[in-house]
């Protein structure tokens, strides 16, 4: 039967006897979407498909800029030499919109790539360029980092989320730890209270962090597998709150990710020269 | 309960079914661990029935096993008093049981049937009654489910129903529902992890088990006992092992024919095998 679903070390038991069992081996490495505390996420369906054994390190809450930190991409590539997996599955860039910031400690950085509201500006307008840009130059880094450290080894699995909503809505954790709204504080701080507006700039900064994650598979073909998401959820059904599917929302992100595994990884693993 | 040694290492079995989407092989993988525990208990009791009211002494070990192609778990354990050993009905138990699991529902909500037989001997008997067998047989069946409650961030609730009917000693059936959830959280070091959990069970049974006297008139079947249990558990994993040590706070609610309500505390450390 099942452990603590939750349990790093009950996932590492599981990842045991599907080695045992034969199946194809995974590496996952990510955020809350692929280790959400409240329910089943994309990579606990993969796991139910029964076609991989999946080694996980996935945190809820980590960043890609703590992902591709020298000391864990040391870890994930040791582990990457030993199992040989099929493919690395990373998500990744989500929550480094959303740190901390000083010079507003109740909002999150997303407070920083908006722009005072202005009702002759479009979506696009008010999305301050300088910190955007430089936050996507991160990001694209961060990425370059890690398949550099770990494309050798396998193809790497990314994907750039679907379009976020400024609902208001909160994540609850064990039935009373809260956390978020990640987005809506921000967009009213900014005085952007129309939700037409809303997820217009959502749709842009969205938009944006997935050409950086199609630009990388372009570039690196024989190591990078970009999964489209957008559009996948309906937003007024498939959305927990502002950051999360909900259960069955993941589920339709996981039939994507099983059909590029099944279908797009054995592609790209003929191109790859033998390594 | 659900995150019991036993049950923990209960089940394995491979189950194979042809894949819809992919002439890629679908397969259900159940829990083949190979573990082994030991633990000491304030007092050892057995289905809420009392072998010592006093330290005991709790073991096992979990392989998998086909027989011969069938995918079974096989299940040693033993009960063996360390103070004063009962006057009266059993006191020692050893046992030794093979599972097989049908799996229903793969992850991430399992669900699950298991068949099990058992073997149970009990090579002390009080008084001394050549009328009562040392050792008996049972055949069991159980289901496992599992749900979660996203709206309440409740990841999964554990449910387990057991049925164990006893065909040799008492011809006596014990049936148990019972339900658990867990919180808990994680170290990540660089060495190994470390996992800290609280887990909560209740669980309610119904039996027509005699219980420590033996003999005598058959009960009715009705209420057995009412069990609320509180494990607080470490587990650390190594490269090749995962250890787990578990300090269960327990009390059972029993029916006026198994004895008093009673409480215990065990403390149980476990290896597994990765």
């Amino acid at each position: 039967m099942s452990g603590e679903a939750w349990d790093p070390i009950e996932r590492d038991r599981r990842y045991a006897s599907c080695k045992r069992a034969g199946l194809a081996r995974l590496i996952s490495e990510g955020d809350s979407w692929f280790d959400y505390p409240p329910h089943p996420n994309i990579i606990d369906f993969l796991d139910g498909e029964g076609f991989w054994a999946i080694k996980r390190f996935e945190k809820s809450g980590d960043t890609l800029e703590n992902i591709a930190s020298a000391a864990n991409l040391s870890r994930l590539a040791g582990t990457a030499q030993k199992e040989k997996p099929q493919a690395i599955l990373l998500s990744a860039g989500g929550n480094d919109l959303f740190t901390d910031i000083p010079e507003k400690p109740n909002l999150r950085w997303i407070w920083r790539a908006l722009t005072p509201f202005d009702p002759a500006k479009t979506a696009a307008e008010h999305v301050d360029r300088l910190p955007w840009d430089e936050k996507k130059t991160e990001l694209r880094q961060g990425f370059i980092r890690v398949i550099a450290a770990l494309g050798n080894y396998a193809p790497i699995l990314i994907h750039g989320y679907d379009y976020l909503t400024a609902s208001g809505e909160m994540a609850l954790y064990d039935g009373f730890r809260a956390a978020g709204p990640w987005i809506l504080p921000s967009m009213r701080d900014r005085g952007i209270n129309d939700p037409d507006m809303q997820t217009a700039i959502l749709g842009v900064l969205i938009d944006e962090v997935n050409e950086v994650l199609g630009a990388l598979e372009n570039t690196y073909p024989e190591s990078v597998i970009y999964v489209d998401l957008r559009g996948s959820l309906l937003p007024a059904r498939d959305w927990m709150n502002e950051i999360h599917p909900t259960e069955d929302g993941f589920h339709k992100i996981e039939e994507i990710f099983r059909d590029a595994l099944l279908h797009r990884l054995p592609e790209v693993q003929r191109r790859r020269p033998t390594r | 309960m659900t995150v019991s040694f036993g049950a923990r290492l209960a089940l394995a079995l491979t189950w194979l079914a042809a894949g819809p989407l992919s002439a890629q092989k679908r397969v259900l993988v159940p829990d083949d661990s190979v573990g082994a525990m030991v633990g000491v208990a304030s007092r050892l009791l057995w289905r809420d029935v009392t072998l010592t009211d006093a330290l005991g002494l709790q073991s096992g070990v979990a392989f998998p096993v086909r027989f011969p192609r069938l995918p079974l778990q096989v299940e040693l354990g033993g009960w063996t008093a360390l103070a004063k050993r009962s006057s009266r009905g059993f006191t020692d138990q050893y046992s030794a049981s093979a599972h097989y699991q049908w799996i229903l529902v793969n992850r991430p909500h399992p669900n699950s049937i298991v068949f099990g037989y058992a073997e149970y001997w009990n090579p002390v008997i009080r008084p001394p009654n050549p009328r009562t067998r040392s050792n008996t047989r049972e055949l069991t069946v159980s289901g496992l489910f599992d749900i979660g409650i996203p709206q309440q961030g409740i990841r999964t609730i554990h449910f387990q129903l057991d049925a164990a009917r006893d065909v040799a000693r008492e011809n006596a059936t014990w049936m148990r529902g019972g339900a658990s959830a867990s919180i808990g959280t994680t170290i990540q070091r660089m060495n190994g992890d470390y996992s800290l959990a609280a887990i909560f069970g209740a669980a309610v049974s119904a039996s027509d088990f005699r219980g420590p006297r033996i003999l005598g008139p058959r009960p009715g079947f009705g209420f057995h006992s009412a069990d609320v249990e509180l494990d607080l558990q470490i587990r650390a994993r190594k490269s090749a092992f995962d250890a787990t040590t578990t300090l269960r706070l327990a009390a059972a609610f029993r029916a006026t024919r198994l004895g008093a309500n009673v409480g215990w505390v065990a403390l149980r450390q476990s290896l597994l095998l990765l």
